[in-house]
């Protein structure tokens, strides 16, 4: 039976709203919101939680509710989770065959967190999930969340599985997890460079990251032709007593765009 | 998808329309079998979280469970 119909039969004819597919039911004690209408009226009230009572009981022996039913605590989450899965199924689904069930729980959560905030959904719903992110997952989720925001999980994480396909076809997988938990490891130490980042920020970016104690390399990720140029000419221009080594892994993107990964691979630290 | 959702105010009316009761704090349905999560864990009253479409999944008030409800979709 269409939804619609389901609920027309649990509510009756005692409210006169009309309820869709996207529509979100609020059960109160002493009051119903059905999206932006609100029933305050006790004795109606009363009689819909009758209806919804009466209505559910009679999908005991079914497979399934015709609706899901969840604490309001979860809603704005449920929402978000909801909406990403639709939008973005077949890109979740190569993320999560290659890194099974645990570790794509950050992503969910933190691509969920992107969308809402890309769909400019109410701050306080932003909010709850930003802190929901933090106590789930509290080591990486605000890193995964900050590359996504920043159009590098797209633009470069997932292209990079097919990378990893090309030059690593027996171990791809392994190659992959490896390139993505260094990311997340080595966070502090990766630079991204976007259109408005200057050959003399990368500069001071490289310093700054040069005089932390015992760091074993630098990444510095870029996306498209004149950033990678910058990336270049910074790197001739950079003047350190460090010692290091320079490798440089060029790829086209999914999207077409030129891309870079430059490794500055520190052979001498002074710590 | 219609969404319910139900506050602390209406847990009690929306257990009972499940069929669900309480035997100590764990809940029970009418047959006396234990409510679980997807991971069999037993869910007390006051974890309640709902309901979700699918073979009628149990969940705790809990977003963990909610995340491995959505990766579980992605099969």
């Amino acid at each position: 039976m269409p939804i619609e119909d389901v609920l027309a039969k649990l509510f009756g004819s005692l409210i006169s709203v009309n309820v869709d597919k996207s529509s979100h039911i609020h059960l109160d004690r002493n009051f119903i919101q059905i999206d932006d209408k609100k029933i305050t009226d006790l004795k109606k009230v009363k009689e819909i939680h009758k209806e919804i009572e009466d209505g559910l009981k009679e999908y005991a022996d079914e497979e399934t509710y015709p609706a899901n039913i969840i604490h309001k605590d979860l809603f704005a989450e449920f929402r978000g989770l909801e909406a990403l899965t639709i939008k973005e199924k077949e890109s979740l689904k190569k993320l999560k065959e290659i890194f099974g069930e645990e570790s794509i729980r950050p992503i969910l959560l933190a691509r969920s967190i992107h969308l809402a905030i890309e769909e400019k959904k109410p701050r306080i719903m932003i909010e709850k999930l930003l802190t929901q992110l933090d106590k789930d997952f509290p080591g990486d989720g605000k890193k995964i969340l900050n590359l996504i925001s920043a159009g590098y999980f797209d633009e470069l994480i997932i292209p990079m599985i097919e990378i990893c396909k090309r030059q690593h076809p027996e171990n791809y997988n392994y190659k992959f997890k490896e390139f993505y938990y260094s990311l997340l490891q080595f966070f502090p130490t990766a630079i991204f460079v976007n259109n408005d980042t200057s050959i003399r920020k990368i500069i001071s970016e490289i310093n700054k990251r040069f005089r932390l104690r015992k760091i074993p390399y630098i990444r510095i990720h870029t996306i498209g032709k004149n950033n990678i140029k910058k990336v270049d000419e910074a790197l001739d221009k950079l003047k350190t007593p460090t010692e290091y080594d320079v490798e440089k892994n060029t790829f086209t993107t999914n999207s077409g765009l030129s891309a870079q990964t430059s490794l500055l691979k520190i052979s001498k630290n002074r710590s | 998808m219609v969404t319910i959702t139900f506050n602390e105010s209406s847990k009690n009316m929306i257990i009972k329309s499940l069929g669900l009761k309480k035997e100590g704090e764990i809940l029970v349905d009418n047959s006396n079998k234990v409510i679980n999560t997807q991971d069999f864990d037993e869910i007390k009253f006051s974890e309640f979280g709902g309901v979700l479409k699918g073979s009628k999944i149990f969940i705790r008030n809990d977003s963990l469970e909610l995340i491995q409800y959505f990766s579980s979709l992605l099969n």
